[in-house]
């Protein structure tokens, strides 16, 4: 169990319980994907969802975009973005994944604003 | 029953955001179904009804709304009117609403080569409604009757092209009137134009290959001046007097950013506060629909005629009553104007002094040099420079820009706690610079990936400069966003019970935490600097609120306001600005984002 600020208590998973909120940076593993994994994984994402990079210049750095910087853009991305937030430990029982965070502290009342 | 109520309810709101036609795949449907209309205007009718508007002979009479408060001695030019001083010249008789667009138009007429501020200008449609203002007879005039507007070139507006700066709505004509525009139609606003913006709402205004166009109206030339994005040609029109005020929309600081580096004063609003309805999205989670306007009256104003619930927009049904924002700032006035009478600033609604948080390092403590300096209690740090009132000195001393940027917080701190506020010290919420990082601000990416999926799969090249975040978007799969989705309701319930349990408002330096969590900010101008380019620039502040708490806000601020001057302070005109060295685009120089700059610094 976890307990919140309020003392609340929440289940955790073990896995949960074992990660501290320090555990948010990627993981180092992240850095030891190579550029050419990962471009065959962007590549293949891609083309499953049937989009086609290749009508973009292969490098062109007059171009409003090519496929050089769009992948370098996209290898950065994954190097940092998909690992730090899986990285975020949280209650397996803990909040919804509400996608309104402002209008979910209306309609539960929990926001503090007076009428 | 109830809930068979509340599921037939249900369903006539998903129907009426997907009934319409006519329109990209992005967007909803026509205005449908009436909705209930809370205070906003007494007497509006609801934006359901707005897309054809009754005869004026046919409305019922207007209601005044009391701007006595704002009144002072009308500047000389129309064109340097707020919307509450040019109300009250409409009310009085002592200028025509066609005299007031005209004054725009001319000033269009001679500066916008240099400005860039707008994609379309409406001058014979202007005309036509400010002359249908004017023969309105004055007891059936609404309360925005003959005023101006620059509105966002990602607001629908029936029969106006509506381009979104973008190669995927180079020809888009809508149908049919964005609700918050059409609210603002209907309490008699004009359309005098709209605005250029970032490619699809992401960076400074650029054409669709990242050319830039918009300027800085206090740095027209220089183009190491950014005018702040993405709402940049709202802010530069509403700056350079070319429209009394605009409308933006922010996902990432794009209201407050361009309010800011203009000496405008812009709220983004709660979530939901604003119909999205008709609003080309960037994400359906962070989106937020605002006006930039000259002062907090102006923007109290505006927002009393954009905000309220509409069927069309779930988000913005279920909601606490849309408060009295105009009545807010009248009473802040009125007590600062007479603060021996009434007493300190007090909290619209909490009867006690307002309290205003300052999160650690806002007034620089970190670059104040030896850290083991015990540091100076927040009164003694505020009591220097505790007078807002403009200081003929200021900037000129070559001094730092961030030195200048924190003796300007610590004047408007100063001038607050002057005028009553409690100003006291609070900590970052848990886990704060985790939940608001990079990362975690990047699971908005998918969104914006999915509303633009099919223009993405049929040509990529659509996206010109902007490509790299909805390619980005696509790869970040549905447990992280999942997980990112649900940190933010962490982010929430921290900044609500570690910041908002201590205060009412709180100081913020960058737009994303409240934008990630949906709740209100406000832009507004706390001082100037005058930079290696020799052109004086605005220097912004900006404070968040509670849910629902943009009456706070804006009281706060036009409290403020009433104390010192810079929200007054208007940009030179181009032709009597002095050459400068380097970047002046009269040499031609004409800069261009390519895609990293699109990717740092976009929305």
């Amino acid at each position: 169990m976890i307990e919140d600020r309020q003392g609340r208590r929440h289940l955790a998973t073990p896995a949960a319980q074992a990660m501290t909120p320090s555990a948010q940076a990627a993981t180092p593993a992240a850095h030891e994907v190579t550029d050419e994994e990962l471009d065959a994984y962007i590549r293949a994402r891609l083309v499953l969802l049937g989009v086609d990079l290749s009508v973009l210049p292969e490098q062109d750095d007059g171009a409003p975009a090519d496929q050089a910087r769009i992948m370098a853009s996209a290898r950065r991305f994954l190097r940092t973005t998909p690992g730090a937030i899986a990285a975020f430990p949280l209650d397996a029982l803990g909040p919804a994944p509400a996608i309104y965070p402002a209008e979910l502290s209306a309609w539960t009342g929990n926001g503090r604003t007076d009428p | 029953m109830i809930g068979e109520v509340n599921r037939r309810r249900f369903l006539e709101r998903m129907a009426a955001m997907v009934g319409g036609a006519g329109v990209p795949g992005v967007l909803g449907g026509s205005i449908a179904g009436a909705g209930r209309r809370d205070a906003a205007w007494p007497g509006q009718r609801p934006a359901a009804s707005v897309g054809a508007a009754a005869p004026a002979a046919q409305r019922p009479a207007a209601p005044r709304i009391d701007l006595e408060f704002a009144r002072r001695t009308p500047p000389a030019d129309l064109a340097d009117c707020t919307i509450a001083e040019a109300a009250q010249l409409i009310r009085d008789g002592s200028a025509s609403a066609e005299e007031i667009v005209k004054a725009y138009l001319a000033r269009i007429a001679r500066w916008e080569p240099v400005y860039e501020a707008f994609n379309t200008v409406l001058s014979e449609g202007a005309l036509e409604a400010a002359r249908s203002a004017d023969s309105t007879a004055p007891s059936r005039r609404r309360p925005l009757a003959g005023i101006p507007l620059a509105i966002k070139d990602n607001f629908c507006t029936a029969g106006v092209r509506t381009t979104v700066n973008s190669y995927i709505f180079e020809d888009f004509v809508p149908d049919f009137d964005a609700t918050a525009w059409a609210r603002l139609r209907e309490a008699g606003a004009i359309l005098l134009g709209k605005t250029q913006m970032g490619p699809l709402a992401t960076t400074a205004a650029t054409t669709p290959e990242g050319e830039r166009t918009t300027v800085n109206a206090w740095a027209p030339y220089h183009e190491s001046v950014s005018p702040g994005g993405s709402s940049s040609g709202s802010a530069t029109a509403v700056a350079a007097r070319l429209a009394p005020c605009g409308t933006g929309t922010q996902t990432g600081g794009s209201i407050t950013a361009p309010s800011n580096a203009q000496g405008l004063t812009g709220i983004k609003p709660t979530m939901g506060r604003v119909s999205l309805h008709g609003i080309v999205p960037l994400t359906y989670t962070r989106d937020h629909a605002g006006p930039l306007a000259r002062d907090a009256v102006d923007a109290a104003i505006m927002l009393q005629a954009m905000a309220g619930p509409d069927p069309a927009d779930p988000r913005s049904l279920g909601l606490p009553p849309v408060p009295d924002y105009v009545g807010a700032v009248g009473e802040a006035v009125r007590r600062t104007r007479n603060r021996s009478v009434h007493g300190p600033l007090e909290h619209p609604d909490r009867r006690r002094p307002v309290r205003i948080g300052v999160l650690p390092g806002y007034l620089g403590e970190a670059e104040s040099g030896d850290s083991r300096d015990e540091p100076l209690p927040l009164r003694d740090r505020l009591a220097a420079g505790a007078s807002g009132r403009p200081d003929p000195a200021q900037g000129a001393s070559g001094e730092s820009r961030s030195v200048m940027t924190m003796n300007a917080r610590r004047r408007m701190l100063g001038t607050l706690a002057e005028l009553g506020a409690e100003v006291i010290e609070v900590d970052f919420p848990r886990e704060w610079e985790t939940l608001t990082s990079r990362e975690f601000n990047n699971t908005r990416l998918p969104e914006r990936s999915e509303i633009f999926l099919e223009e993405l799969r049929g040509d990529v090249r659509k996206f010109g400069v902007a490509l790299s975040p909805w390619i980005n978007g696509l790869l970040l799969p549905g447990a992280e966003y999942v997980r990112g989705s649900r940190a933010r309701l962490i982010l929430l319930k921290e900044i609500l019970d570690g910041i908002f349990s201590q205060c009412d408002l709180v100081t913020q330096t960058q737009p994303f935490p409240f934008d990630i969590v949906g709740l209100p900010l406000i832009a507004f101008p706390i001082g100037f600097e005058t930079d290696s380019t020799g052109y004086p620039r605005p220097i912004g502040a900006l404070l968040g609120g509670e849910p629902y708490a943009e009456h706070h806000l804006l009281a706060a601020v036009a409290a403020y306001q009433q104390a010192t001057e810079w929200h007054r302070r208007r940009p030179a005109d181009p032709g009597s600005l002095q050459r400068v060295d380097g970047g002046d685009r009269r040499d031609g120089v004409r800069r261009r984002y390519d895609l990293q700059d699109v990717e740092e610094l976009g929305e």
